[in-house]
């Protein structure tokens, strides 16, 4: 039954691009348009069986199909990017999970790559989010880690010698550290003292050298499914296996969770 | 028994108070579905209203004066009328907004690019040189598919939301279609309820920044 499922949707995703060709015609694109989930909403929607995918009947396995129709199968129906019985024992786990999943809870985690630049310089970075409620004031996103700034050579993991005899002449050092050698006052940590990312790039951006360029991709992170994690992003392709899908799946306890949740943070 | 009646009734002068404070510190109560669903409609209005400005006033068969009245319709539908801006939000104060943001994309670029709305839609139409910037003879543009109205959110005293729509967009020189697309858009909309002492509450919306989820080509026809 599952195998039926699957080749289903798997027939419904390279629908499109076989019949129509490409480019599509503005018909086309509204077959494609409709059944594109375009938005995050629209993926929770789908998940959680609120909605059902267009091309998914009205009947006993709609749910199912339509869970289905949320991975990211890739472009080459004969080798799917997603483990088919994996994928299968995925649905049947949120089937009977019964709580709903949403944004308002600890258990989704927001990544959004983005340049920056400092100067002349671009910098890369990852943006780890999430939501929160407010008391009185409702729901909002938080910044609470950042990865990238080490990659991008801001700061180094060795550790410059603030002479062990400073303290006799009241640091007077600090003014060449930090006013000639500026690049090398975070190696002046202790070694015991991670330098926290999060807090360095608001540091530099408070300062308004640090600016926003534009955002590269955004990733949503999900550890709510029992068993799993699971990941979405925006697809973008000429087939109804289009929009916000879910790009990989692993399995994992929740010692796994933690440490899956470990490597968003570390660099 | 009258004065633990009377005790009681001040308890729940007391406790209504309260609830009615709270509700107004925490600024706009969550909406109803029923509410819900005028929101989607008014969102949906005013996107209609966006795409149909920009259709009038890239159309070279309408007047200056048409165009030139649509592009300012079109502006008044966004918030700070598509200038800069400052809101005031209810955790640090005073925020300053450069003007409402515009990404745009091409089959060809791929990527999307960030400019404000103003500069966009003068690159579309400039009134003072009566022309589009652009280097086509003639543009069209119309809206593809439904809209679609997700994320009805409370934020502070108003209500936020995203709409998502297709914009078809075909660039023509010499009376030939030179180039054509189908862009995913979502736009960020900005809703008040105001209190009308007829009507009960209605719900005003103003668009917002815009980005763009994808582009698709669509084929040209010789």
């Amino acid at each position: 039954m599952r195998r039926r499922v699957i080749s289903l949707i798997m027939a419904a995703a390279t629908y499109a691009s076989v019949v129509y060709g490409s480019p599509h015609t503005p018909d086309a694109l509204d077959v494609i348009n409709d059944a594109a989930v375009k938005s995050i909403d629209e993926f929770m929607a789908r998940f959680n069986g609120e909605e059902r995918h267009p091309q998914v009947d009205n009947d006993s396995l709609s749910r199912q199909n339509t869970l289905f129709s949320l991975f990211d199968w890739g472009d080459n129906p004969e080798n799917p990017r997603i483990d088919r019985d994996m994928a299968a024992e995925f649905v049947d786990s949120v089937c009977v999970m019964g709580n709903k999943i949403g944004l308002d809870n600890s258990n989704v985690w927001c990544e959004v790559g983005c340049e920056l630049s400092l100067g002349e310089r671009r910098v890369d970075v990852k943006i780890i989010l999430v939501r929160e409620l407010l008391e009185g004031r409702g729901a909002r996103w938080g910044i609470v880690g950042v990865r990238g700034l080490k990659a991008s050579g801001f700061y180094s993991d060795s550790l410059a010698t603030l002479s062990p005899v400073d303290h006799e002449l009241g640091f007077i050092s600090f003014k060449d550290w930090f006013n000639s050698n500026h690049r090398l006052v975070p190696s002046l940590r202790g070694s015991t003292s991670p330098i926290d990312q999060k807090s360095f790039l608001m540091g530099m951006a408070a300062t308004g050298q640090l600016k926003y360029r534009f955002p590269r991709e955004m990733t949503l992170h999900f550890m709510d499914v029992p068993g799993f994690i699971f990941r979405i992003r925006r697809i973008v392709r000429n087939t109804v296996n289009t929009g916000w899908l879910i790009d990989s799946i692993e399995r994992a306890g929740e010692f796994n969770k933690l440490t899956y949740l470990n490597t968003l943070f570390i660099e | 028994m009258c004065k633990k009646l009377c005790v009681l009734c001040v308890l729940c002068v007391i406790g209504m108070g309260y609830c009615l404070c709270s509700a107004e510190e925490s600024g706009a109560v969550e909406l109803t579905e029923e509410q819900k669903g005028l929101v989607r409609q008014r969102v949906v209005q005013k996107v209609d209203e966006f795409v149909d400005a920009l259709t009038r006033m890239v159309d070279n068969s309408q007047t200056h004066a048409v165009r030139v009245e649509n592009q300012k319709n079109l502006l008044n539908l966004f918030i700070g009328r598509g200038d800069a801006y400052d809101y005031e939000d209810v955790g640090v104060g005073m925020v300053h907004s450069d003007g409402v943001q515009m990404w745009t994309s091409s089959v060809t670029r791929g990527t999307s690019t960030p400019q404000l709305l103003r500069g966009y839609i003068r690159r579309l139409y400039n009134p003072a040189k009566r022309r589009s910037e652009m280097s086509y003879s003639q543009i069209k543009i119309k809206k593809a598919a439904a809209v679609r109205v997700d994320n009805i959110q409370k934020e502070g005293d108003h209500y936020v939301c995203v709409a998502h729509f297709y914009q078809d967009f075909y660039g023509i020189r010499d009376g030939r279609v030179v180039y054509s697309d189908r862009t995913g858009k979502q736009i960020k909309c900005y809703i008040t309820p105001i209190e009308l002492p007829d009507a009960g509450v209605v719900f005003d919306a103003k668009l917002g920044d815009i980005t763009v989820t994808e582009t698709q080509k669509i084929p040209i026809s010789r």
